[in-house]
């Protein structure tokens, strides 16, 4: 009896051995993680924490395999990514986030069948996700030359979705169909009136449908309309991902500290951040609290590297000049800083900064302040505040300074649109008076004249 | 027990299988056998260089050609000249610029010496303001002075030189790359350094505006490549008398394809003008990857303004070409260079040479993985030696930053020439 229970034990121990050792053998044999090469590539930081996320998918829970994807694939390393999303996959079919991402990571590859078959899963798992799938797909189509299948994609694409409507629009004009695009291309300027790209292909359809005076109008138009169109879907979401993972998550922690009372604790963090990876808008970032803590001299330098390393430019110039500023250095060169500032760019906000150091003589006074009016006209014309743009063009008009036949001429442009038409003449001609190679303005009297034949004949 | 054990383990138990192989898109070629001798220009580089136009020149006239190129990050306008023992020197033409895209060199005033044009970006990144310009460095002796003429303008990207309403004297055609808007433009030179601008086309992004005589008609035509919202190739037929007519050579539909640049050149040697354009931009990217679409297109001009597009490359990331006898057999070789290719790994390519069979069908052959990010290249005989060399320019914006280059040359050796 004895000898029975012990063969029994013996043999129930043996089936435990072979079962749970085939367990364990099916277990560890299981493959790991890609792990991308990325010494040398990412900072310490990046690495530390694609570590962390590699161990936590190494056994992986829910969502583990999915960040360790995302995190790879913000950060480029998206061969990697691809197959943490295939496992993220298989893991849990029924997460519609692992199909979408993995759609994107082929996107990136240039995988782009594999690509629109995991978008088109995501669609059917998560209705909030049809549109943007949609679009991705039929971006996939595209580039792979598929018009048909790219626009039978897009149709399904909801009205709301402005930039779905908008490539429906721009395959239409783009392939002779420019009155079929016209009908979608009027309802979506009815309703976002404001975004330039919609009027530039409106007057692309209108041009080959042999319109070419509205085709004329509707640029014009869209020089004066300032909002654009989000078609970069892909771009857009590695780059918002970016922020959760590695060197970019420690900066947006930082900015957490950006209180009145923290300046000290923000400060060192940053310069921690930059001493592991040089990032010029957290040098920019530095050097503001440099110039809160009363460290304008620390800020100057920052500026400076940052100048050094990522080139000037007049958002950089203009925080260097306020610098040097606080810092008492020489006021010929904080003008000198302000004055290159502005070859960059044309903001009033620089005219503005440099009036207190400008003061020697009247003429430079006035000079300048007929540049800030220039340049706010500018910017008021490009926001299509017409009536704010004349007052000020008007004041910036005559003044004598480098850009008063560029004033004269956007005057006329503001009084034009607003149908002041005998006064735009007399505006673009003060511009062509001043300078006789004036193209626009010579232009726009050719056009005029052109108008008033026409006119003329019609009256007659 | 056994389970006990094993429930305990599980958790821990190390990932030791084989991972199924990754995805690799990178662009490799063979090795080149042509003997090619490497060397980087100027001081060591400690940051990440923007050299955004390269060309071999010779800009003083003493038959020594030089190296020019626009160093958008310093703002400033370099040239590279060899001194008698061997060294090159490196010499600031002009500084101060506000990114500086493009330079030609031409003699605008007629004077006997070569002045240069520069294509001024104003800003490096989009911007849509008004801040390019068409500048004029005007030689004098030793000395160049700077003329502005025309501002008022967005990011301006390129600037060619040819009598485009054959009057005797040297008009400019104009790309005004912008940002969301644009145009292509041409200026009428009315003497004394003043131009009228024209506009030719509404359109954002145009980045390269070459001249030819497309159509063998004897006048110089527009070509411009354009690459923003949309990606066309648009020539302008000089009719006379400075009237030009518009035609869309070609588009693509697929507005990912990333058009990058544009040359002339008679591939085929048939005696008529073809156009090379490469595509592989992908700058909206923080991280990129190269595209299976990306390469080099040729425009094979079979008259009556009618192309015919062939596929040479399929180099990820392509962002210049230059057309040259590379290898001594009689025939139009090409050289690409690649701003995007898949540089986490280290032999993707950055330097090819197309090898033509005569027939224009091409073999890839690698030069250089290394410097990355080149954007810009040119092809001439540096050393006269009588053989080409090639020069290019790295554009580190995008990570990942090492293998970093600003202006390298690439001397071709007395070697097996295949």
């Amino acid at each position: 009896m004895r000898r029975r229970r012990l063969i029994l034990l013996t043999v129930l121990l043996g089936i435990d051995v072979v079962f749970f050792g085939w367990c364990i053998l099916e277990r560890t044999s299981r493959p790991a993680p890609p792990r991308p090469p990325a010494e040398g590539i990412v900072d310490s930081e990046t690495a530390r924490d694609f570590q962390r996320l590699w161990v936590l998918a190494e056994n992986p829970g829910p969502a583990d395999m999915l960040a360790l994807g995302q995190a790879y694939a913000v950060y480029g390393f998206f061969p990697e990514a691809d197959q943490c999303l295939q496992r993220a996959i298989a893991l849990r079919p029924e997460a519609a986030a692992n199909w979408f991402w993995s759609g994107l990571v082929l996107n990136r590859l240039g995988q782009t069948a594999r690509s629109t078959e995991r978008l088109l899963e995501a669609a059917r798992l998560d209705p909030d996700r049809v549109d943007e799938c949609r679009y991705i797909a039929a971006r996939n189509h595209l580039r792979d030359d598929s018009l048909a299948k790219a626009e039978d994609e897009v149709r399904q694409i909801g009205p709301d979705h402005l930039a779905g409507q908008y490539l429906l629009a721009y395959l239409m004009v783009h392939t002779d169909r420019s009155a079929e695009a016209m009908p979608i291309l009027d309802r979506l300027i009815a309703r976002f009136a404001q975004v330039h790209r919609l009027y530039q292909l409106r007057a692309r359809a209108e041009e080959l449908l042999g319109d070419d005076e509205a085709a004329r109008r509707d640029r014009e138009t869209a020089e004066r309309v300032p909002e654009s169109i989000a078609t970069d879907a892909v771009a857009d979401h590695l780059g918002e991902k970016s922020y959760e993972f590695g060197l970019e998550r420690r900066i947006v922690a930082a900015g957490r500290l950006n209180t009145p009372g923290n300046l000290d604790a923000l400060a060192n963090e940053l310069t921690t951040i930059l001493s592991i990876s040089y990032r010029p808008r957290i040098a920019r970032l530095l050097a503001s609290i440099e110039l809160r803590r009363g460290r304008s001299d620390a800020a100057v330098t920052l500026l400076k590297q940052l100048i050094r390393r990522d080139g000037a430019t007049s958002d950089t110039l203009i925080e260097l000049g306020l610098a040097m500023d606080a810092a008492e250095q020489d006021l010929t060169q904080v003008l000198l800083v302000f004055q290159q500032a502005l070859q960059y760019q044309l903001d009033p906000e620089i005219c503005r900064l440099m009036s207190p150091f400008v003061k020697d003589s009247a003429a430079n006074v006035d000079r300048l302040e007929a540049l800030q009016k220039h340049a706010e006209g500018l910017q008021a014309f490009r926001e299509n505040r017409l009536d704010q743009a004349v007052t000020l063009f008007e004041a910036a008009a005559p003044v004598a300074h480098q850009r008063q036949a560029e004033s004269n001429f956007f005057l006329g442009e503001c009084l034009w649109h607003l149908d002041r038409r005998e006064a735009a003449l007399e505006a673009y001609r003060r511009c062509l008076e001043l300078r006789p190679h004036h193209g626009r303005a010579a232009d726009r009297i050719g056009y005029v004249d052109q108008i008033e034949q026409v006119d003329r004949k019609g009256e007659g | 027990m056994v389970p006990l054990a094993t429930w305990i383990a599980w958790p821990n138990l190390p990932a030791t299988g084989t991972p199924s192989p990754l995805f690799d898109g990178s662009s490799v070629y063979p090795a080149t056998t042509l003997p090619f001798q490497p060397q980087s220009m100027g001081p060591a580089i400690e940051i990440p260089a923007r050299i955004s136009h390269v060309q071999i020149v010779d800009l003083d006239g003493d038959s020594h050609p030089e190296i020019l190129a626009c160093d958008a990050l310093a703002h400033r306008l370099l040239s590279y000249k060899r001194s008698a023992d061997g060294e090159w020197i490196e010499h600031q033409i002009s500084s101060d610029m506000a990114t500086p895209a493009h330079a030609t060199v031409v003699d605008i005033d007629n004077d006997g010496d070569l002045d240069i044009l520069v294509a001024i970006l104003g800003n490096t990144f989009p911007d849509d303001s008004h801040v390019g310009r068409v500048l004029l460095l005007e030689r004098n002796g030793d000395r160049y002075l700077r003329h502005v003429l025309l501002e008022g303008t967005r990011r301006i990207a390129d600037i060619q030189a040819g009598d485009l309403d054959g009057d005797g004297d040297l008009d400019l055609a104009v790309a005004e790359f912008g940002y969301a808007r644009g145009r292509v433009l041409w200026l009428e030179n009315l003497g004394q350094r003043r131009f009228r601008d024209h506009q030719l086309l509404y359109a954002p992004g145009t980045i390269n505006v070459p001249l030819a005589d497309l159509d063998g008609d004897g006048d110089l035509d527009i070509i411009a490549n354009v690459s923003q919202d949309d990606e066309e190739i648009w020539g302008f037929e000089n009719t006379g008398g400075g009237r030009f007519k518009k035609r869309l050579l070609h588009k693509w539909l697929n507005f990912d394809i990333g058009g990058s640049g544009m040359i002339t050149a008679d591939l085929d040697k048939d005696g008529d003008t073809d156009l090379l354009v490469t595509v592989g931009d992908n700058l909206e990217y923080a991280y990129t990857y190269p595209q299976p679409y990306h390469g080099c297109f040729w425009f094979e001009n079979t008259g009556e303004w009618s192309f015919t597009v062939h596929r040479i490359s399929t180099l990820g990331g392509a962002h210049a070409a230059s057309v040259t006898d590379l290898d001594g057999d009689g025939d139009n070789d090409v050289v690409l260079v690649s701003m995007f290719n898949a540089w986490h790994h280290d032999e993707s390519a950055s330097l090819v040479w197309l090898e033509n069979d005569g027939h224009q069908q091409f073999t890839h052959w690698q030069i250089a993985s290394e410097p990355t990010h080149l954007v810009t290249v040119a092809t001439g005989d540096l050393d006269r030696d009588g053989r080409p060399d090639i020069v290019a320019g790295g554009w580190h914006v995008i990570p990942p930053f090492r293998r970093l280059g600003g202006v390298s040359t690439w001397l071709s050796g007395s070697g097996d020439r295949k």
